[in-house]
């Protein structure tokens, strides 16, 4: 697939004829500088944008076929996402940024229960649950987005530099995890990163520049 | 929608943690909503009480001698400006069975124990009398002697049944047989600071020929068209001799001239709304610019475009209905007491035609605070994750 930004400077080629299969239970990790696109591919295979050129197919089905709606539904449902920059919404304490995905699915009757268990599977103390995103550290936060991306249920799991913002002890923590997650829960992880350490969890490395795929691993 | 409510509360939350921006917004449409309802009830309120006032007289035709008009056949005669026995006959004609009551009417200096004073005389016929006016005290008048007081009259004057006045130049003594009930201002005649005698009486007294109105109670409110309309052909075909008022089409004119200045002052109330709705759609815009970043969160893991849209309707929901209530409950207060000291009728207020001013102030207030957060509800739901995402 290709992606092309029309900007009023002329058009930017972010990728260019991209393919990649990613199978069901892999732990794939993407490297690259910044600037090479792969931001870009990830935010292609987490729905949030479709390609210029070719095509996303996740589990068979085509995004480009999709309105907004059931694109939306599809991140909701089908898969996880971690980012950086954590991104829990301020407004709610950790127990509720985990609920809120599950409310979306299922309504205000979703089960606490779930999201206490996932909690505490991700490693976030009781005492913690009623804080706001605010009174936690990086770690915590980041497990709290963890437990948030699981708790649909989801068979694929988009990381964007997940420990881009921890220190290396609490960033091998979160990999451990996310290591977890794939071996035991048969979740797909793809991650990008651009920390050789971090991508030494994944059992495939794909590296991009310029919005190709220059080596893979 | 999935979830509505965890919307409305994350609206929630959002006010309350810019508390004092929503404060500012929702003070905003108090005052509109204070500004709009009040204007309505006070209008409302006085209009009822003049309307009030204003007695029961809509089913009445009033005929007068039309002002200019100098007797028949282009003959000056003294009749000039008086109905004569001719255009009542015709009257009496036209009126089939109503009853038509023929009355003359001026004023004369009257001395009251040792005070002189300025009153309205009417001359009725003694039979007519009861279907025009109610006694309170006493008696209707029987034959040509005594006269009948209003009531406003007696109160001032200290008059009772059987109190004798002095009527005219010549001070010709007459005895009260009875009061009034108080009857309000009227189209017709305004008798409660007036004195009622006899025609007889008044014919001989004042030497005079011709009425100076005569008053058509129609049983029948569906008759009233028909029988104007045959009073005009039969008197004012080839020249206008005589005016004919409906007493309900004057009573209609007052309350829509009320209404229009009501309706007027409420449109001021109106503008100070449109100002809070500015500011509202100010704190809205705000809030989006502010939550870039969230928006683009929750829209990532799965929040439909309409979900987010809804969030901020709820929002602009919330401001508006918590500004209109306590705008509409302030209203009230404030209208109340105005009432309560200005008019001594509380009565006014409590009206549904007064209560439902607030109502319309309070839709006005939801609505506005509506229309104001369309557009920053649009602007948040239409927002690219990505670049959402991105902002900081």
């Amino acid at each position: 697939m290709t992606k092309i930004y029309p900007l009023s400077s002329g058009d930017v080629t972010a990728l260019s004829e991209i393919s990649l299969i990613v199978q069901p239970g892999e732990f794939i990790a993407i490297m690259g500088p910044s600037g090479s696109g792969k931001s870009t591919l990830l935010n292609l295979m987490g729905c949030l944008d479709v390609p210029t050129r070719g095509n996303v197919y996740i589990r068979g089905r085509s995004i480009k076929t999709l309105s907004d709606d059931q694109l939306t539904i599809l991140r909701r449902d089908e898969l996880g996402f971690i980012f950086q920059q954590f991104n829990l919404i301020p407004l709610l304490n950790a127990l509720e940024n985990v609920r809120y995905p599950l409310i979306l699915k299922t309504g205000m009757s979703a089960s606490r229960e779930r999201c206490q268990e996932i909690l505490t599977a991700v490693g976030l103390i009781p005492e913690l649950w009623n804080h706001r995103p605010n009174q936690l550290s990086g770690g915590q936060q980041q497990r709290v987005a963890i437990a948030r991306a699981l708790v649909n249920d989801p068979s694929i799991i988009l990381c964007d530099e997940p420990t881009g913002n921890l220190d290396t002890k609490t960033g091998q923590a979160i990999m451990t995890l996310l290591d977890r997650l794939c071996r035991e829960e048969g979740k797909t992880v793809i991650m990008v990163t651009h920390d050789t350490r971090t991508a030494d969890y994944a059992r495939r490395v794909i590296r991009i520049e310029d919005g190709r795929i220059i080596e893979e691993i | 929608m999935a979830g509505g409510s965890l919307f409305f509360s994350l609206a929630v939350r959002n006010l309350q943690m810019h508390w004092l921006r929503s404060l500012l917004a929702a003070i905003g449409i108090i005052i509109g909503v204070i500004a709009i309802s009040s204007m309505g009830i006070l209008g409302n309120a006085l209009s009822l009480s003049i309307t009030n006032s204003l007695s029961d007289v809509g089913d009445s035709i009033v005929v007068t001698p039309h002002v200019g008009y100098q007797g028949g056949m282009g003959v000056s005669s003294s009749t000039s400006e008086r109905l004569t026995d001719r255009q009542i006959e015709l009257i009496r004609r036209a009126a089939t069975t109503n009853k038509v009551v023929a009355i003359y009417s001026g004023g004369d200096r009257v001395k009251v124990k040792r005070d002189y004073l300025y009153a309205s005389v009417y001359g009725i016929d003694p039979m007519d009398i009861p279907s025009l006016l109610e006694i309170d005290k006493g008696q209707y008048l029987r034959g040509s002697s005594g006269v009948i007081i209003g009531s406003k009259f007696a109160k001032d004057n200290n008059l009772t049944v059987g109190s004798r006045i002095l009527i005219g130049e010549i001070e010709s003594g007459v005895r009260v047989v009875g009061i009034l009930k108080e009857r309000g201002m009227g189209f017709d005649i305004n008798p409660d600071s007036a004195i009622i005698s006899s025609d007889l009486w008044y014919r001989d007294f004042y030497d005079t020929r011709g009425h100076d109105m005569a008053i058509i109670k129609v049983t029948n409110l569906k008759d009233i068209d028909r029988i104007k309309t045959s009073i005009e052909n039969q008197l004012n075909k080839r020249e206008t001799e005589v005016d004919v008022y409906e007493t309900r089409m004057i009573l209609d004119s007052i309350t829509e001239a009320f209404g229009q200045i009501t309706l007027f002052t409420m449109a001021i109330g109106g503008i100070s709304l449109i100002v809070a709705g500015v500011a509202i759609f100010n704190v809205m815009m705000m809030s989006v610019m502010e939550r870039y970043k969230e928006i683009g969160i929750i829209r990532s893991i799965g929040t439909r475009r309409a979900e987010v849209r809804s969030m901020f309707i709820y929002e602009a929901l919330i401001l508006g209905l918590s500004g209109s209530t306590i705008g509409g409950i302030i209203s009230f207060g404030l209208c109340y007491l105005v009432v309560a000291v200005f008019m001594n009728d509380v009565s006014y207020i409590l009206n549904p035609s007064s209560l439902i001013q607030i109502l319309y102030g309070m839709t006005f207030g939801i609505v506005t605070s509506m229309l104001s957060g369309l557009y920053p509800a649009w602007k948040a739901s239409s927002l690219n994750p990505i670049e959402a995402l991105r902002h900081e």
